[in-house]
């Protein structure tokens, strides 16, 4: 009986997202305007595909000197009123590290238990600036967080709003990296025309493209193939 | 006169792009008229260029065989196929002479639904099967019409019509899903159509796209076995011969009548027991229960064969088209104007919606349900 369990799996594959923005006070205003429209077409597109709903967790964080939970990951037709990202201090990746990873390991637990299938979550990292915070602790953070022997390391995709952000900035905390898999993450810093609020509603765009793409994906041997990461093509204002 | 079977990009006119699928994106070609297709109007589906390459240099024939295959169905078998069916009508040639997309009709303007967003405004597009699967609670805040059991099950009559059509026709739907069925919940008569058929086969020929996997969630237990069973042997070691690997990832993918039959069955389980969990849920119970009590045990009895892991054992697209034509002696007729009937979730529906209220284009009626915005009250 165990082995036919095993043989036949079908349990559903849940897709766990998470946003991580960075509200650091050089996003006040335009950038944040255009980061509060995310989530509500995020939303839009769950709503409207109940396939999607029954197989999509969305969570959102924001970091500044601190970092935190703005909603917890879960069924956004949950979601009655829609959070508002606001800025507030500094830039810390250390304390948004830490707090995906106690975030995640969490959800993660709460996922299986309810019966789900899952794989590891992706993150949508938006940030217009390099870290305030000591380097050393940025990558202790980061390193826990995508520790190997963290069943919940996430796929980390970093997105750099504005063109004067280097992307050697971004680089060290995409997850997985090209030396580390075949199925390595990359960063995007923003090059076009326009302005940082252009560059969100972008990866609002692509974001919206993965969640969709992932919830149809099949792997090698058929099954549910899980995360599906934007397509570059889409990204073409981005290097 | 037909259509012609094959156009050129010039010929189409005018095209604005009204979607972007995984595969294509989708124009309306407003100024196209096609021979013996008198006022319809049309789109163009142009296939994006993994689509093309993934399908490889055979692409213009197979889409070509599609277009032809319609064309020689009787013309009475043509009106009732087109009446169910959004069928390729054309091939479109790209400036080399290659294939690059097809015609179909545009999808009629009752299967389209503005979803309320979040923020205020619409988005329009079509209404997918799998909106009915989803909770009550959300599907009012995005303005769907609230679909009684007996307008369910005439949708889930009307699909098995489209479907045993289909098989009759000797052609396999393949990748079905909550997606490529659209209906149109108008209690006055509800009705569906079979869209992106891409991935259905005619028998005897190779499906247009290649090997089409299953959608997931909707995998019947051969291609759950086959999958497991393929993971198994990619992990161990030593590495199982390549012909063994090869027949397992040829029965993953292999779509027939009968794996078409147990994703109809699940389509069925996922109208009749909707909420939550709705669109992945394979358990029968409720949808049994629903089948049992209002067409009788026929029905229950070949929810549960269609289940079966034997390919072999579940019936045929038309034995569900027959049970579905009958009603239990002494159940109420499914007739038009019941969406005020004696079902519980009506009662309650009903008692809480004053004449008049609206939720997008639909408007409740007291004695009547839902009736479309706009369109003439019935006396
Ligand atoms: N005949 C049609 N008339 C009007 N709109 C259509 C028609 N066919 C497709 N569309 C629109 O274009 C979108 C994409 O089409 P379709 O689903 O056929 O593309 P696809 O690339 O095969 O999709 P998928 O993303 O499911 O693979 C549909 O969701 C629908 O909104």
């Amino acid at each position: 009986m165990a082995d036919s369990r095993q043989a036949n799996d079908d349990r559903v594959l849940a897709l766990a997202f998470y946003l991580l923005v960075d509200v650091s006070y050089s996003m006040d205003g335009a950038p944040l305007n255009a980061v509060n429209k995310i989530l509500p077409e995020v939303i839009d597109t769950i709503e409207e595909s109940p396939t999607l709903g029954d197989i999509v967790r969305f969570g959102a964080l924001d970091f500044a000197d601190d970092a935190r939970t703005v909603l917890p990951l879960g069924d956004l037709r949950d979601v009655e009123s829609i959070p508002n990202f606001t800025a507030r201090g500094g830039t810390s990746y250390a304390a948004a590290f830490r707090q995906l990873r106690k975030d995640i390991e969490h959800d993660l637990a709460q996922l299986k238990s309810d019966g789900y299938k899952v794989y590891r979550p992706a993150v949508f990292f938006i940030t217009d600036g390099a870290p305030t915070d000591n380097m050393s602790d940025v990558q202790a953070a980061f390193n826990d967080l995508t520790d190997p022997g963290f069943r919940g390391r996430p796929n980390i995709i970093p997105f750099g709003v504005t063109a004067s952000l280097s992307k050697a900035v971004l680089d060290p905390w995409v997850s997985p990296k090209p030396a580390e898999s075949n199925k390595a993450m990359r960063s995007y810093v923003y090059n076009g025309d326009g302005d940082a609020a252009t560059a969100i509603k972008q990866i609002a765009e692509v974001l919206i493209s993965s969640i969709v793409a992932s919830a149809t994906s099949v792997n090698d041997a058929g099954a549910a193939g899980g995360f599906v990461p934007p397509d570059d093509d889409d990204l073409d204002d981005w290097i | 006169m037909t259509a012609p079977l094959e156009l050129t990009l010039g010929q189409l006119g005018r095209l604005d792009e009204l979607a972007r699928g995984g595969t294509a994106t989708v124009y309306l070609a407003p100024e196209l008229r096609l021979p013996g297709l008198g006022d319809e109007r049309f789109v163009y589906k142009k296939y994006n260029e993994a689509t093309k390459q993934s399908a490889g240099p055979s692409l213009g024939t197979g889409l070509s065989n599609f277009v032809r295959f319609r064309e020689r169905l009787p013309e009475e078998q043509r009106e009732a196929w087109d009446a169910r069916i959004i069928w390729p009508v054309s091939v479109v040639l790209d400036d080399s002479g290659a294939a690059d997309g097809v015609i179909m009709r545009l999808i009629p303007e009752r299967y389209f639904q503005e979803f309320t967003k979040r923020a205020g405004g619409v988005n329009r597009k079509p209404r997918e099967v799998e909106t009915l699967f989803g909770d009550d609670v959300t599907s009012a805040r995005k303005g769907l019409a609230w679909v009684d059991l007996p307008a369910r099950i005439r949708l889930i009559r009307a699909i098995a019509a489209a479907y045993g059509m289909m098989h009759k026709q000797n052609v396999v739907v393949g990748d079905i899903s909550g997606r490529n069925i659209i209906y149109d919940p108008d209690p006055a008569r509800p009705s569906i159509m079979v869209v992106d058929v891409d991935s259905a086969r005619i028998k005897g020929n190779r499906a247009v796209f290649g090997m089409q996997p299953h959608t997931p969630n909707w995998q019947p237990p051969e291609a759950l076995l086959a999958s497991a069973a393929l993971q198994r042997a990619s992990r161990s070691s030593p590495s199982p011969p390549v012909e063994m690997l090869d027949r397992l990832r040829s029965r993953w993918a292999i779509q027939t009548t009968a794996t078409d039959v147990y994703k109809f069955a699940l389509m069925t389980v996922r109208i009749l027991s909707n909420g939550r969990g709705g669109a992945v849920s394979r358990d029968p119970a409720r949808a049994r229960g629903v089948l049992k009590a209002r067409i009788g045990d026929t029905a229950a009895d070949l929810l549960d064969a269609s289940f079966s892991d034997d390919a072999k054992q579940r019936p045929t697209m038309r034995d569900w088209y027959d049970a579905l034509q009958h009603r239990k002696p002494g159940s109420r007729t499914p007739s038009p104007r019941v969406a005020a009937d004696e079902t519980p979730a009506a009662q309650k529906t009903s008692t809480l919606l004053a004449n008049g209220h609206q939720v997008g284009q639909w408007v409740w009626v007291e004695g009547q349900g839902w009736v479309r915005r706009g369109s003439r009250p019935r006396p």
